[in-house]
């Protein structure tokens, strides 16, 4: 052996990846040249030292921003897309509703009026007020969540991250969305924006119970990490019918072994 | 893969929860930049649906996704003209300054923050035969693929990489 195969098979040697004979070969080299030897041991420190770098998770984010960017693709792939009529389907709900509309206008109209025109304005009165935007966010959300285009019912789950608290009917309205959208991409934002909501017990318990009722490897694969982020321990029953199943995609099999080995 | 070259492009988000780990690490250990490294791998997935035509099949997948992986990050770096990772070598380097002193003992956190600022100073193609040998997990057919040399050739430029590494991370040390 000389410099260069020793230098070749360096990666291996430190790695300790070296066949019987090519090990021995190299062990005796290495003996035959201190200099070479101490090299390989300063530079398999270094090589090891890196194993201490650290790698940061990738936000939750990423996941979120992929799922609106297939989807988009998506949809501009099916030619039917057409911003126009993007923007007016998005807006139809609010046209349709006009009652609601005027209603909220009116309240928001006369809300800011006695605002200004009255000097006792309190704190109760920008309450009620607040209490009527939200009232028509939440009929916003439930009634783009009814809309046959599946951007629209994305629309209607980004709405519902807006909602600071939202109520059991706004956390019904996502579960059943999580369970039963037939598009996989409106589930997906669905289940991440109820992994926001997983301090409250009912979204907890709800998320655990939609485990064995998904299809798709893809949600699958995303309850599994909302669980291991959650430690929660309540859904491993739910990963082990999953496992039951026989056409279970074998990706999602190994991600809900690992599940499983995390949370027990 | 050969399902989303067909059209059933739902199928990419099987393609993406298997990869996106894996392409956030390339990244972030090239760039040290968290969510830049979040939007490179949204453009990696982006190429493959816009170039999914281009794909061959064979199971070269992975060679396949870590050419796109390479593209973006090159276009990247053209675009902005200057590595990205310059802020926080200077936080690095601003970092090391303040704990020097007369008592100086480098701790476990700095012997980090060194070796991380002798990576963004090493030559981005020996960085990025590092990154992919040590970080990525991939076989050496697989660089090989991927950079279009042999085995052999991998082998070398991975230990040269090193000697490179470890000169910078001497000459930090003696600052």
């Amino acid at each position: 052996m000389n410099r260069e195969e020793a230098s070749e098979l360096w990666i291996e040697y430190i790695q300790k990846e070296l066949g019987k004979e090519k090990s021995q070969e190299m062990a005796s080299f290495l003996q035959e040249n201190p200099d070479i030897k101490k090299e390989f041991e300063e530079l398999g420190s270094l090589w090891n030292k890196m194993d201490s770098l650290p790698l940061p998770d990738p936000s939750n984010q990423m996941d979120v921003k992929f799922q609106a960017m297939l989807s988009g693709y998506e949809i501009a792939q099916s030619k039917k897309f057409d911003l126009i009529s993007s923007i007016r389907a998005l807006f139809q709900p609010l046209f349709e509703s006009k009652m609601a509309l005027a209603s909220m206008m009116l309240f928001v109209g006369l809300g800011v009026g006695y605002l200004l025109s009255s000097e006792s304005a309190t704190n109760q009165q920008l309450l009620n007020l607040n209490t009527e935007v939200y009232e028509m966010k939440k009929m916003m959300m439930l009634t783009l969540l009814e809309q046959p285009k599946a951007l629209d019912r994305m629309k209607a789950v980004q709405i519902s991250n807006g909602i600071i608290e939202p109520d059991d009917k706004i956390i019904e309205a996502l579960l059943k969305t999580l369970n039963n959208d037939p598009n996989v991409n409106v589930r997906m934002v669905a289940a991440q924006s109820l992994a926001g909501l997983a301090n409250n017990p009912m979204v907890r318990s709800g998320l655990i119970q939609a485990i064995s009722n998904q299809t798709s490897p893809v949600i699958q694969n995303a309850l599994a990490d909302i669980m291991i982020d959650l430690m929660e321990k309540k859904s491993v029953g739910e990963f082990e019918k999953l496992l039951q199943q026989q056409n279970l995609d074998t990706l999602v099999k190994e991600k809900i072994k690992t599940t499983l080995e995390t949370l027990i | 893969m050969l399902k989303v070259k067909a059209g059933d492009t739902g199928k990419l988000s099987l393609l993406y929860e298997r990869h996106k780990g894996k392409l956030f690490g390339f990244f972030y250990r090239l760039t040290s930049d968290g969510p830049l490294s979040e939007d490179l791998v949204q453009n990696v997935f982006y190429r493959v649906l816009k170039y999914r035509h281009t794909y061959a099949g064979k199971g070269q997948f992975l060679t396949w996704i870590y050419h796109m992986a390479r593209n973006v990050n090159i276009d990247n770096y053209r675009k902005n003209k200057r590595m990205n990772y310059q802020e926080d070598m200077q936080e690095w380097e601003g970092h090391l300054k303040d704990e020097k002193g007369p008592d100086y003992e480098m701790s476990r956190n700095q012997e980090i923050d060194l070796l991380n600022l002798a990576l963004s100073k090493m030559n981005a193609e020996k960085r990025e035969i590092l990154v992919l040998s040590k970080f990525q997990e991939l076989k050496y057919e697989e660089i090989g693929n991927i950079l279009d040399l042999s085995v052999s050739a991998v082998k070398v430029r991975v230990h040269r990489a090193m000697h490179e590494l470890k000169a910078v991370y001497q000459s930090l040390e003696t600052i």
